[in-house]
């Protein structure tokens, strides 16, 4: 129980500087320490926090976000004043008071806007305690400006390592320095942008107002390096852009320090971090309002700049891009696409990502002479829903026009409007007349039939019209969408598998029927267990390790081994798809996710591509530096992979090649995993250069739950282990 | 305007063109009709034809004899994508299981297997020339009423699809299965009255009296067969949709109880054919085009009720069955015709004209329930007039149509019967004539013949002749018997 609230309280000291460990947040109090009288006082606000948070039972209290404010408020006030029973009274009275403003903002800033709280909490709190202290005339202030150096350092990086102790109000270099490594330890590029925001940011102001006092500097240039670190890598995808608009951020917090110092001044107070929270909420409250993909992308949820780069990475491979959202196919059967995105009549920009199906065949889609709707191969047919969401619009009554005519009046004709979870809503329009099968507030599953294709509203001939769009207005903007595993036709008779496309004008489409037993053998329920004996270059003997699927709090499905490590995995639309690999290194999981890290569950899906991140490969310490110096937020590998049925054996071979090119350094590791229509997944090979691995299944089981009772087989055809 | 026009309005145009002198024709006395409409619609034949899929008839004709039976492998492609796509359009697993005894020419069974169709049989014979065409044993569906021991043995060993039809060929499968330590996968066929149609209720098992229920819980209760799929097939030239909604409706019904009831998982429910073709029936009085619906029609029918019916299903882990179609006569029907010639003209005592072809009820045996079209190949002058057509059999049976109104014909046109793709080759008879070729047009308008004419030797080629009877005349060739010299 207690290391549970040291556990909580040193997360809160890693969390102000966007990074989450316990070690790395002790060091940090230990940085603090370097003035006890800042520390203690850290520490006091801290556990108060703590305190009133649990006793409140604040959601997410054990995240530590309640407790890291109110540390903050305590380590401003040790900054300012001596610590003695009157101060100890203010430090508790403020960590009280932020733990209630964070709790109220972090809810009113979310559902609103969607945007972080950051440290605006602890300004509000800060700067009233400071009004308060200035009529406290038993307060004694704590003066810690005799400027410490440490001399072997030249006097910029002084400065720099001070500014960035400033963080913590400990503006002494040796805290800066603890804090650097306790940033690069977590994530080199947070660094990199903590030392470019504070050069852009130092520069700018020693530019704007000629020589500022190092004092100054120290006092206010923390929020170049959050600004930088925030704009630049935290809320967003890394890349160019975000890191220009990173700096261009660290420029307007420039503009914001100089003017806040001067209007604060008056009244005595600190400027503390209020130009980077208002820098940063700015530019993502305008952000957030894009309609664009366009750079800089926002990140889905935040998290350390090389994670968000992963991410995003794996989206764009595997859905054309970051943000599209994927839509199961609204049909049955083959149809074609009258219009695809961009489209020249009606799919222009706001609604140019949008998709119009309907059926030909030999060109034409209609059979007889084509004056009836009836005539139209398409006109009738069911239409499915392509998503999990809510039905929060619909219309049904308007007429089919007959084939030729359209109905402007009423562009989108009879249409269903579903709310995705995200927000996002799907519309399907020109529904035929008073076939809807689903009422508003109807929750719909893929593969639901709720219409059926018609030819209403601006619709010169029977077709179905799908899109994304941003808010449940008719009209409102498109956003980007594909379709999920399905089968592209061509005209000479030869279909192909996509995990995901976004098909184009002509196309013939089909979804993938899911095979059930493949489907059934690679499924991976709650509590599975998968042993598997490994054997192979580096490992003595054998080596036994087991797999076993775990549920997270936040409804995530991940594979973790016995050794720590894990990925995360989703078996929906048709595909079983691995991704956000952590933990130490593990040769079991990382052959799993090599060999099945992408694998449809159909049948037809005979050739596919993926593009696992580069860390899966089982390199040497040589190799990993390498790859650690030339792609530093990580890379992507090239993946074919391919699958046949083996008739002799009854098993799918699953053979995959993945290939990574350096300059003129290319690695490759050929795959091949043994599918098993009885037990699954029951053999991996794996060859990298001259050295190969054999991972073989020993034993299927589920954990026991309460109530039920685990079990588990030993596989048929591998002999037990005796030895063991 | 060859669709449309009556022959008598043609042949008005004919006479008067020009100003020339008008050509003889044949005198004629006919009822006068009005215009283009009669109490039973539109005229629903063109006019003539002189071509197949632009091949020129003559030519087939001058190339391949007369008679001549005419496939059209386009058309038969796009009937079966057509079916296709009325019914994947609208259920996510469709299935197409080719009805063998509806036409099992190897030609138009390769088409249909090319455009994704299992193998539909019901005999010994069937089963082996679906395998002979290079159809494997998980493509075959075996139906029927009568399966021999033998040809059972191999259908389990090739792991086709049984359908068993009573309770006798289940404790046969059962003994066969219980031998080989074979787990066996069957289903059963089913009979139930859906107020539509004459229960066919000789063929499987009664739903309604519970005798279903009982067969499959016989079933579910062996060691070696499972029961994985429901079968019906509630007729024939089926021209109501509806009656198909209460037969996936009770199929539907069914399945949940027996699995409920049993235990097991139904994968498929195989809904047999019956779809009416674009065919007269003799004592139908309205064309075809208004009373046959349409394949999409019939999908509706049936797709809408096994989708309603199976919505629960995926909620509850199953996956929606599989639907099998056994689509006979809709596919082929239209896709084939019969060219003969006329041979002779007659007038009969109550003075009605005839016409004897060269084709009878020996090669079109649907004479005898269909009033097909029949269409020259050329423009015929003269009024038209009550006609009935023959065939060249000795036989008084053989008359191809009783009464159709046609101009008067010359020794040596020729009239185009369709459509006949349905159940006339395998019908058919070698009786009194050689049965003719029968050629495909592909879809690049190349010719083969997919079945030579008959000669001698092919028809006598079982025959054996004992020693003694080896000589007509044992004592020398008579002379003359009857001594009319």
């Amino acid at each position: 129980m207690l290391s549970e609230y040291v556990k909580i309280l040193t997360r809160s000291y890693s969390a102000i500087l966007f990074v989450d460990g316990h070690m790395t947040g002790l060091f940090f109090f230990g940085a603090t320490l370097l003035y006890p009288n800042i520390g203690l006082s850290g520490l006091l606000a801290a556990l108060i926090a703590l305190f009133i948070a649990k006793l409140f039972e604040f959601p997410h209290y054990e995240k530590g976000v309640h407790v890291f404010n109110s540390l903050l408020v305590g380590l401003s006030l040790g900054a300012f004043y001596q610590i003695n029973l009157y101060l100890i009274g203010l430090i508790a009275i403020g960590a009280v008071l932020c733990v209630f403003v964070t709790v109220a903002l972090i809810d009113a800033f979310w559902r609103r806007a969607q945007l972080p709280v950051l440290s605006l909490p602890f300004i509000l709190v800060a700067g009233f305690a400071a009004l308060v202290a200035q009529h406290y005339s038993s307060l004694s202030n704590f003066y810690i400006y005799s400027e410490f150096h440490i001399d072997w350092l030249p006097a910029t990086l002084n400065t720099f390592l001070s500014t960035l102790g400033a963080i913590f109000f400990t503006t002494h270099p040796a805290a800066g320095l603890i804090l650097l490594i306790g940033i690069a330890l977590h994530s080199r590029y947070l660094a990199i942008l903590a030392i470019t925001g504070y050069v852009v940011g130092s520069t700018l102001f020693a530019f704007l107002t000629e020589s500022p006092h190092p004092n100054l500097l120290a006092w206010t240039g923390f929020n170049f390096m959050l600004t930088a670190m925030a704009l630049g890598g935290i809320y967003t995808i890394p890349s160019v852009v975000s890191f220009i608009s990173a700096q261009l951020g660290v420029a307007l917090s420039v503009f914001l320090i100089i003017a806040i110092q001067n209007l604060l001044f008056v009244y005595g107070l600190p400027v503390l971090a209020l130009p980077f929270v208002i820098t940063t909420l700015v530019f993502l409250a305008a952000l957030r309002t894009r309609t664009t993909l366009a750079q800089p992308w926002l990140a889905p949820t935040p998290a350390l700049p090389e994670i968000n780069y992963e991410r995003a990475r794996l989206a764009r491979v595997r859905n054309g891009e970051i943000n599209s959202v994927p839509l199961l196919i609204p049909f049955y059967g083959q149809w074609n696409i009258y219009q695809g995105f961009d489209g020249p009549h009606t799919h222009k920009a706001p609604w140019q990502h949008a998709l119009d199906f309907y059926i030909t065949e030999d060109d034409v889609s209609y059979t007889n002479d084509g004056t009836q709707l009836e005539d139209f191969h398409c006109f009738g047919l069911p239409v499915l829903s392509p998503v999990h969401g809510r039905v929060i619009r619909l219309y049904d009554n308007l007429l089919d026009n007959p084939p030729g005519e359209v109905n402007v009046s009423n562009n989108w004709g009879n249409f269903i409007l579903i709310r995705l979870e995200s927000g996002l809503h799907v519309l399907l329009a020109h529904l035929k007349e008073n076939s809807v099968k689903v009422k508003e507030g109807d929750y719909v599953t893929p593969g639901t039939v709720i219409a059926a294709c018609g030819n209403s509203g601006r619709s010169p001939q029977p077709h179905l019209h799908l899109q994304v769009q941003r808010t449940a207005e008719l009209g409102s903007p498109t956003h980007p969408f594909h379709l999920s595993s399905l089968m592209h036709h061509k005209s000479d008779g030869v279909s192909e598998y996509r995990v995901v496309s976004r098909p184009n004008v002509g196309d013939r489409i089909e979804a993938a029927a899911v095979d059930k037993q493949l489907a059934a053998q690679l499924h991976l329920p709650v509590g599975r267990q998968l042993t598997y004996e490994v054997a192979g270059f580096g490992i003595t003997g054998t080596l036994t390790r087991e797999l076993q699927v775990e549920l997270t709090l936040l409804g995530q499905f991940r594979l973790v081994s016995d050794s720590g490590a894990s990925a995360a995995f989703q078996e929906a639309n048709g595909v079983l798809a691995f991704y956000d690999r952590q933990g130490p290194d593990d040769i079991l999981l990382d052959m799993w996710i090599l060999a099945n890290g992408l694998t449809p569950l159909t049948e037809s899906a005979h050739h596919w591509h993926d593009s696992p991140p580069a860390h899966l490969l089982p390199l040497n310490l040589q190799q990993k530096m390498l790859l650690w110096l030339v792609r530093p937020l990580g890379c992507g590998l090239d993946s074919h992979y391919q699958r046949h049925w083996d008739d002799s054996h009854h098993i799918w071979k699953q053979q995959s090649q993945h290939q990574l090119s350096l300059g003129t350094t290319i690695w490759r590791v050929d795959t091949e995993s043994d599918i098993d229509l009885e037990i699954g997944c029951k053999q991996i090979v794996m060859i990298f250069n001259t050295n190969s691995w054999h991972a073989n299944l020993v034993e299927a089981g589920l954990a026991s739950d309460q109530g039920i009772p685990g079990w588990n087989q030993a596989t048929f055809d591998k002999p037990q282990p005796t030895e063991s | 305007m060859q669709n449309s026009d009556l022959p008598t309005d043609k042949n008005q145009t004919n006479a008067t063109a020009g100003g020339e002198k008008k050509p003889w024709t044949k005198p004629t006395i006919t009822v006068l009709r009005s215009g283009l409409l009669n109490k039973f619609g539109k005229s629903r034949q063109a006019a003539w034809i002189d071509n197949i899929d632009d091949v020129p008839i003559d030519d087939l004709l001058n190339q391949y004899g007369s008679p001549l039976f005419v496939v059209s492998e386009k058309k038969l492609r796009r009937n079966a994508q057509r079916i296709k796509r009325a019914f994947t359009g609208r259920y996510p697993n469709v299935v197409f299981g080719w009805s063998y005894k509806t036409n099992y020419l190897g030609a138009v069974c390769n088409v249909l297997h090319q455009e994704g169709a299992l193998a539909e049989v019901v005999s010994e014979f069937e089963y082996e020339k679906a395998r002979a065409l290079g159809v494997p044993g998980h493509c075959i569906i075996f139906n029927g009423p009568y399966k021999k021991r033998g040809i059972l043995e191999t259908a389990i060993e090739e792991g086709a699809h049984i359908q068993i039809d009573h309770l006798d060929e289940l404790y046969e499968l059962e003994k066969i299965a219980t031998e080989k330590q074979k787990k066996v996968p069957v289903a059963i066929r089913l009979n139930f009255d859906t107020g539509y149609t004459e229960p066919w209720s000789r063929f499987g098992f009664n739903v309604e009296s519970g005798q279903a229920m009982d067969a499959a819980w016989r079933i579910t209760s062996s060691q070696y067969l499972d029961l994985v799929g429901l079968h019906s097939h509630i007729g024939t030239f089926i021209t109501e949709p509806k009656a198909y909604s209460i037969q996936v409706r009770t199929m539907c019904g069914f399945m949940s109880e027996v699995e409920k009831r049993t235990g097991c998982t139904i994968d498929y429910l195989d809904i047999g054919g019956g779809f009416a073709s674009l065919n007269s029936l003799q004592g139908i009085y309205l064309p075809p085009e208004q009373i046959v619906p349409s394949i999409e029609q019939y999908a509706e029918a049936i797709c809408e009720v096994v989708l309603e019916c199976t919505h629960e299903r995926e909620a509850r882990g199953h996956k929606r069955p599989t639907l099998i179609l056994e689509t006979g006569r809709a596919m082929v029907d239209d896709t084939e015709v019969l060219v003969t010639t006329a041979v002779a003209n007659k007038r009969l005592p109550d003075g009605k004209r005839a016409v004897i072809v060269d084709a009878g009820v020996n090669l079109l045996f649907t004479a005898f329930w269909y009033n097909h079209n029949v269409t020259p190949t050329r423009p015929l002058p003269g009024k038209p007039e009550e006609t009935v057509i023959y065939g060249p059999l000795c036989m008084n049976i053989d008359v191809m149509r009783y009464s159709i109104m046609l101009p008067p014909l010359n020794v040596g046109d020729h009239l185009v019967f369709g459509p006949v793709g349905a159940y006339n080759h395998t019908q058919w008879l070698q009786f009194i004539e050689y049965r003719p070729n029968v050629v495909m047009i592909h879809e690049d308008k190349s010719l083969s013949v997919i079945r030579t004419a008959e000669n001698l030797d092919v028809v006598t080629a079982q025959e054996k002749i004992p020693e003694h009877l080896q000589q007509p005349y044992l004592h020398g060739v008579p002379a003359d018997i009857i001594g009319t010299k």
